[in-house]
This record gives structure tokens, sequence and C-alpha cells, in this order.
């Protein structure tokens, strides 16, 4: 999924329904089933978090692309958690509950085309070790 | 001057190259190593104004012009507060020197370059330390920490190894053995740089801004600001107080100051924040150089207090957003003191209850690649960019300076450094920002 259809999922998600169209019945519950590495609530969570914490010293353009990628080369989600959760933010490093931290990384995997599911990330090194970052991660779940 | 003026005007209007008196050139290479064959010159001359003016006198400015003069150039250096003022990134009182860069692409290319300025820091104090001025790097050798290791580790080692830097792969048994006054619980990886070091850092400013003016070179205080230019031809700049300054060529060197001076070009290709440093009392000799290396842990960097005047136990930790650097306050505010205290109780408890002897807030500026910038003004043949030190230029000043001059004068430089020093293209950008711009657009 491309960044820009998830930031518009978030901006819907965010505001509502942004068309003056009458608003469509409201889906089925989205079935377990559908494989992802975060859900799309949970990204936005995590950018409602960044915005607070994150953005007044950083710009997105940081945590995506080739920069994230070589930043993140032979690591994962895990290694991510663990870096963000133990220095941030600067001020007052690792004062944010593991949720908030596990959400913020769902957004910027987010940013980085990971593939959306019904299932929110697990602050767990199981979970998080389970995904790969860097040049050829794999960003969809089979 | 180091080199004959009227010989140099000679060269470089034959576009070839620099005639030097012996001692002079003798000086040049000790300092600089042997310079490579020219290619001609990039500066053109204006009678009765300097060849170059340079604006900023920290580390990429200073060092600069002091090349700039000794390669023959007539230099003038502006800068808002002068060299090593409070203000200045330059500024603070220390700055470590390392070459430790698996964490970034450009890694081995800075790590041979700080392998370089680590002799020649050494060369600098050997040939003017004495009378006023005080020694300025002191080889505290560098000690890496990790409870883990990783691609920043391992790439680490690479670069070493490429380069031929001398390192030691520490067990967790020396580290304690060695240096018992640092703890660290699940201790698994310990690298250790013996040649890397501590420079006094607005101390260096200070003699390199001395040995500037002895040779010849004028300091000048003032606000700079873009003047009267020709088409791409920038003819002067206005300096506040004062009046305009004309110059054959022009190096702005600004720090963070660059999105205040170019907000079009430079406001989003740096980021300005401000990092916190701290200098603890002590009076245990085994916080003392040489007792102790300058140390890396997890959200820290820091190194011994050093003689004679011991200002403290140096931990650089934390920071905050940094927006107007002629405005923002330089010392730390007290919600943050507890951060620093956090990691001397996790790694050097005995200091954990010492008082701080002072608290520095500097800004820096970062680029979008973490790599300096060295580049033409995409608006001016004669004017050059030399910035984006992303916190880590001070070091290089001796190499950066050298680099620079024979880039504005034209001479042979490596092409690599040449494109990794390039203006890019990209900017900081935020998605935030970006859905509020386009929203902002019509229909």
């Amino acid at each position: 999924m491309a960044v820009v259809a998830v930031f518009g999922l978030l901006g819907v998600y965010l505001t509502g329904c942004a068309s003056s169209a009458p608003a469509p019945a409201p889906p089925e519950i989205v079935a377990e089933s559908v494989p992802g590495f975060f859900s799309l609530a949970q990204a936005d969570r995590g950018r409602t978090s960044y915005l607070v914490a994150c953005a007044s010293c950083h710009k997105t353009s940081e945590f995506r692309g080739p920069d994230f990628e070589w930043a993140w080369r032979r690591q994962t989600a895990w290694n991510l958690f663990t870096q963000v959760s133990s220095n941030m933010p600067e001020d007052k490093p690792g004062q944010l509950p593991a949720q908030v931290y596990a959400d913020i990384v769902a957004y910027l995997l987010a940013l980085n085309d990971y593939q959306v599911g019904s299932q929110d990330l697990e602050p767990t090194q199981d979970a998080l070790a389970a995904i790969r970052l860097g040049a050829g991660a794999e960003k969809t779940k089979p | 001057m180091a080199v004959d003026r009227r010989e140099f005007l000679k060269a470089v209007v034959a576009g070839a190259g620099l005639a030097v008196s012996q001692p002079a050139a003798a000086r040049i290479e000790k300092i600089t190593g042997p310079s490579q064959e020219p290619t001609g010159s990039s500066v053109g001359l204006s009678a009765g104004s300097p060849d170059v003016v340079v604006v900023g006198a920290g580390t990429f400015g200073l060092w600069t012009a002091l090349h700039l003069q000794r390669l023959g150039a007539r230099v003038t250096v502006v800068d808002i507060y002068g060299p090593a003022n409070s203000r200045a990134t330059s500024g603070g009182e220390t700055r470590g020197v390392r070459s430790s860069y698996g964490d970034r692409p450009h890694g081995r290319q800075w790590a041979r370059w700080a392998k370089e300025t680590m002799r020649r820091w050494r060369a600098w104090d050997e040939e003017h330390q004495g009378g006023l001025l005080p020694r300025l790097f002191f080889q505290t050798g560098d000690l890496i920490l990790r409870e883990e290791t990783s691609p920043y580790i391992e790439d680490t080692r690479a670069n070493w190894d490429a380069i031929g830097a001398k390192y030691e792969v520490l067990k967790p048994s020396e580290v304690a053995y060695r240096w018992p006054q640092i703890r660290f619980e699940k201790l698994q990886v310990a690298l250790y740089e013996p040649d890397a070091g501590v420079v006094r850092a607005r101390r260096a400013i200070e003699s390199v801004a001395r040995v500037f003016e002895q040779e010849g070179g004028t300091m000048r205080i003032g606000r700079a600001a873009l003047g009267k230019a020709d088409g791409r031809k920038l003819e002067n700049i206005q300096v506040q107080p004062g009046d305009s300054m004309s110059g054959a060529t022009f190096v702005f060197a600004c720090g963070p100051w660059f999105p205040k001076q170019f907000p079009a070009l430079m406001g989003k290709r740096l980021r300005i924040p401000i990092g916190h440093t701290y200098y603890f009392a002590v009076s245990d000799p085994r916080f003392m150089f040489p007792n102790m290396p300058s140390y890396g842990v997890p959200r820290c960097t820091g190194w011994p207090a050093l003689p004679t005047d011991h200002r403290g136990f140096r931990v650089r930790t934390g920071g905050r957003p940094g927006e107007d650097p002629d405005t923002s306050d330089r010392w730390i505010p007290l919600e943050h003191h507890e951060q620093p205290r956090e990691i001397l109780a996790l790694h050097f408890p005995d200091l954990v209850g010492a008082p701080i002897n002072e608290t520095r807030a500097c800004h820096y500026e970062s680029s979008v690649d973490s790599n300096f910038i060295v580049d033409h003004h995409p608006d001016f043949d004669n004017v050059w960019i030399a910035g984006g030190g992303s916190s880590e230029a001070f070091k290089f000043g001796p190499m950066l300076g050298e680099y620079i001059a024979k880039r504005v004068l034209g001479r042979a430089t490596d092409p690599a450094l040449t494109a990794g020093f390039r203006l890019k293209e990209r900017e900081f950008e935020d998605e935030e920002e970006k859905e509020g711009e386009e929203k902002k657009k019509p229909g």
C-alpha cells in the first residue's frame, strides 16, 4: 500500500467522512484473518502520539524511504522499538507507555508502506522482532 | 603572510598554481600534507578588496579562512558575535574526536578523515602550544559500550579495518579491570579506539582566529547579508553595523544561522536542534584525564575532566527543539537535569551526587543526509556554502578547512567528496505540513 494511500485513510479516519455523499453503511467487522503488521487505527494513534511527542524535533522525511532503510539495515522492528522507547522523547526518554511506543512504531511502518492488517502490533519482543526492516524487507504478510 | 601575495596573484591570473616561499611551504605541508597539483582558480580578483570574504567564524569558516590565506588569498572573516562566542556551535567547552561512524552511509569516508584529523590536531598543538595558548587536544581514547552488537558496531569495525585504524575489542572483564569506575550491566560489546580524544573547542577556535590574524587575516564583527549582485555574480555583502563589503568570492559558513541567512534555500535543508551538555564537578582523579577515556553509552557521550582547569566530567544527553539561534537560551532548564543523573546512576555511580559546574546548550545543524555541504550557492557563481555539520564537524575542522579552501581556489579535490558534499535537492519534509499545503491549494 502506498504511503499516500495510508495517509488518505488516516485522514478520513481522523476527520470522519470528508465527502458530502451519504455515509455508507458501516463495514462489517474486519475478519481477523486479514494479514498485516499493525492496524490502521493503531497507526492513527501512533500518528497522534508522534505529533505530540516527536514532531517538534523531527520531520517525517527522516523516517521514510532510503534513509530509513539504511538506518535500520539488518535490524527488526524490535530494534526500532527499543531505540525509540529508550531514547525518545529526548527530554523525557522512556517515559511513555510501551503501547504508545508500539503505536509510534506502527506509524513509522505505515510511513514505509508496511502492510496494514486488522491486528494491533503488540509491544513485545516476539511480535516486533518478527518484522524485518531495511532494504529488501518483506512489507507484506502472506 | 605565509604566501607572497604578488606571486599568488600572478599564479592565479595565469591559472598556473601558486608560488610558495620555502618556509611557508614547509609549514603548509606540515599541517595539510603535500598539496595537490593546482587546476586553476575560481577566485576572481578585485583591486582593494579581499579575494575571499568568509561569513562565519566557526569551525567551517575559520579553518577555511586560514587555509585560503595560506594558499595565498587575501581573506576577511565576518562574524556576527566573533570567533568562539557563546552562541556559536563551535563555542562549547569541548568536542570529541573519534572515527566510529558506522551509523552513517558516508561513514568510511568520515572515518578516513577522522584518522587524519587526529594527526593534525596533534600537529596543531605541537606548532602552537606554549606561550599563551593552552594544550588543545587530549588523547583520551574512546570507549563504546553496548548490550549487544548492531549494524553500527559491525560497520564501524568494518570501516576501521578498511582504513587501518587502531582499535581493540574488549571483553567485559577487561573493561572492568581497566576502568573500574565505569559500570555497565549486561555489557556485551566494547570497542576501544586509542587514538581518539577530546579538543578544547572554544579555545581551539580562538587559536585558529589568532593564527589567522597573526598571518595577516582580517576579522570583523557584524551581521552579514547578501548585498548587490550583477547577474550571477555577488558583488558585495551588507555588514551591520557598518557598510557594504566587496569581495571576489564569498564563503558563507553560517552554521545554524543558515536558515535565517538563506531561508528559501536552507530553511528546509537543515534542522537546527539544541544539544544539551553538562559538566559535573569531580575531585576523584579516576574521572580525570588520563585515567578514563571518552565514552559512548546508549543515550549519551562524554569524557573525563581535562587538566588543568578541570571544568567538569562531561555528559552529553538530551536536547530540545531549536528555533532562532540569536534568541534561544543557551542554558539547560532544571527539568532536564535528571537525565544526566540517570546516566551517572547507570554507568558512573560514584558521581551520582556530583554538583553541576555548568551546562551548555548548543545549536547544531543537521543536513538531510547527515553529511556536510560544500557547494556553490545555486544563484551565484562566486558564492560558496559550507556547513551542515550534523553535530560532527568540529573534529574535522583542519580537514574541512583545507578541503573547502582548495574547492574555492579551484584546486583538485577528491570527486567522491565533491559528490558527497553537494547541496542536495532533498529537503526535510513533513507529511503533516504537506497535507496542510495540499488543503490550501485551490480546487
